[in-house]
């Protein structure tokens, strides 16, 4: 049996390093093992309840959590090293001094993910940071921040270093002024999850404002303009056309774009057109819901026929990558779940039929004639339509693969191109 | 002078640790960084010489270059690493999953052979899918892998479980 030296094993490990359940399988399968992977066990701590309980009331168990850390830490000093993110903190008013110095003494910090607390917060006005965390002089050594639940103030401050920025459940109610604020200029990605409010594209464009050189950019809310003002029952309508405009007039050069549109009911979609994301010359990775390609939408079944469509303007020439999430709703890779739930054992099942698969060929037909670049389609179906789930950012529940038809097979094959369906 | 590329010889010759010559494309070959600074030194001369590879045997060294000749195209790696670091992924395209659907010995010996031959891209395709090998694995499954014992004390088994306790489901 071949031998792998220490530092190619090491190598190896550090693939799992946000594998956090297997990090903790290979510490405990020998001493050498333990040596090599509990540096990359230590890179990125996160405090999390028990898998079952993880969601906002888990503050208690986060908390437990801590502790249990900062006595390894205790018993460990040489474990400081390692950490490169931490989080999420919570900043308790009391203690604030004391964490920030706390996350001072990890010299190779370069994230954290925060979560509002008042005492982030100047204690004379919400509009700015508390200069307490603001001076602190890690906070010129991070690279990333995810801050969840932020204070309005977090966009006047000037974080120099950040690079990547995701906001998650972000309070839009406060945020008024935005385009007086100096914006992020080092900022090259930046994710939005979760708005505790419908965006119109208005507000879109005024957030992407403060992100002047964004390369990657990840939107996953719940985006439409409010067609009547009934509180009781709004009605929402989906603008593709304003939304592809709001990011496009400030962000040509994106590189990595995901736009997930997370369903507000009722939602209507306005337009009869894909949205026209080739207008991003420059893409090489697009992920979209079905809605915004097909107009696929619960409870409407006016679905555009990819044949009678001119695709070309729709994706750019430089794609690479192509994901689209479609709602498990609509079942579109099969015509019955009865044999997924009755056996609970996933196997193959075909498309309902080749009429109804053969949209399918629209994506080899394409990279022949434009989309020279393009090398995977993944076709993911969800619950949610969301395609992500907030709190781990791990895409899809299910990730098996399905085989279609042989046609189609044949079709991607001969285009070199990797299709995956998974649901 | 400004002809020496054009004149260095289109294929070169490699002597595998078992004595077998394998003759090919130079620049298939040169995505092996030692094979390339190799050459270089050599001037680009006498290279009708084979050189010795003296760390891999021939049936790796066919795998490995058959690796080469997939990618010799390849455009050089870029170094624009992701800043959140914690997105490292373990994606393999499909033609490198196939290519490393091979017993494990092979794989460890292509690994070893990559890390030494200085091809960034195949290590770290055999990094990934060694990765992906363990992924999710219990440390019984994972010693069976790679045929390791269990050498802890009952005392060393608790202390890691303590220094871990932080990141367990309680």
């Amino acid at each position: 049996m071949a031998y792998l030296p220490d530092e190619l094993m090491h190598e190896i490990f550090q693939y799992l390093e946000c594998d956090r359940p297997t990090l903790l399988a290979i510490a405990k399968t020998s001493r050498r093992f333990h040596c090599i992977v509990q540096p990359i066990s230590f890179r990125h701590i996160e405090f999390s309840g028990p898998s079952y309980l993880r969601s906002r009331d888990s503050e208690d168990y986060q908390e437990e959590s801590k502790a249990l850390f900062d006595r390894t830490l205790k018993e460990n000093g040489w474990l400081r090293k390692c950490v490169r993110s931490i989080g999420p903190m919570m900043f308790n008013d009391s203690a604030l001094r004391h964490e920030l110095q706390q996350l001072q003494s990890y010299p190779k910090l370069e994230g954290i993910i925060a979560k509002n607390r008042e005492s982030l917060w100047c204690p004379y006005s919400t509009k700015t940071l508390n200069p307490v965390f603001t001076k602190s002089p890690f906070i010129n050594r991070l690279k990333w921040m995810t801050l969840i639940d932020p204070p309005e103030g977090i966009f006047r401050s000037q974080l120099n270093s950040l690079q990547h920025l995701r906001v998650q459940d972000l309070n839009y109610a406060q945020m008024t002024t935005w385009d007086q604020y100096p914006g992020f200029p080092s900022i090259t990605s930046f994710d939005l999850y979760g708005v505790q409010r419908v965006l119109s594209h208005t507000d879109l464009s005024r957030i992407l404002g403060l992100f002047p050189g964004l390369l990657h950019l990840r939107v996953n809310a719940r985006l439409g303009v409010s067609r009547n003002n009934s509180v009781r029952n709004p009605e929402w309508i989906f603008e593709g056309t304003g939304i592809i405009q709001a990011l496009w007039q400030q962000h040509t050069s994106l590189e990595v774009l995901e736009l997930l549109i997370t369903k507000t009911t009722p939602i209507i979609v306005n337009s009869r057109v894909p949205l026209q994301f080739a207008v991003f010359e420059k893409l090489k990775y697009l992920k979209t819901n079905a809605m915004c390609l097909f107009n696929m939408v619960e409870p409407q079944h006016t679905r555009i026929d990819p044949s009678d469509h001119n695709w070309e303007h729709v994706f750019p020439r430089t794609l690479e990558r192509l994901e689209i999430i479609f709602p498990r709703t609509m079942r579109t890779f099969y015509c019955s779940t009865e044999n997924i739930v009755s056996t609970g054992h996933r196997s193959k099942v075909c498309l309902v039929s080749p009429s109804q698969s053969r949209w399918l060929h629209l994506f080899p037909a394409l990279k022949g004639r434009v989309l020279h670049n393009l090398r995977s389609v993944c076709l993911t179906e969800c619950d949610d339509e969301q395609g992500e789930n907030r709190n781990t950012g791990e895409s899809g529940t299910a990730s098996e693969l399905w085989d279609p038809r042989d046609a189609i097979t044949k079709a991607y094959l001969e285009a070199d191109l990797v299709l995956s369906i998974r649901i | 002078m400004a002809s020496a590329s054009t004149d260095a010889a289109k294929v070169i010759k490699v002597t595998t640790s078992d004595g077998i010559d394998i003759t090919v494309d130079r620049q298939v070959a040169e995505r092996s960084i030692l094979i390339k600074n190799l050459l270089e030194d050599l001037g680009g001369e006498s290279t009708d010489e084979p050189i010795p590879i003296p760390n891999v045997n021939e049936a790796v060294m066919k795998k490995v270059l058959e690796w080469c000749e997939h990618h010799k195209a390849d455009p050089p790696a870029s170094q624009d690493d992701d800043s959140d670091s914690r997105k490292k992924s373990t994606d393999i395209e499909e033609w490198d999953q196939k290519f490393m659907q091979v017993d494990q010995e092979m794989l460890f010996e292509i690994i070893l052979a990559a890390n030494y031959l200085d091809i960034k891209a195949l290590l770290d395709v055999g990094c990934k899918t060694v990765a992906n090998m363990i992924k999710g694995k219990s440390p019984d499954e994972i010693r069976k892998t790679f045929n390791i014992q269990n050498d802890f004390t009952p005392e060393e088994e608790d202390q890691i479980r303590r220094e871990n306790e932080w990141a367990e489901d309680r």
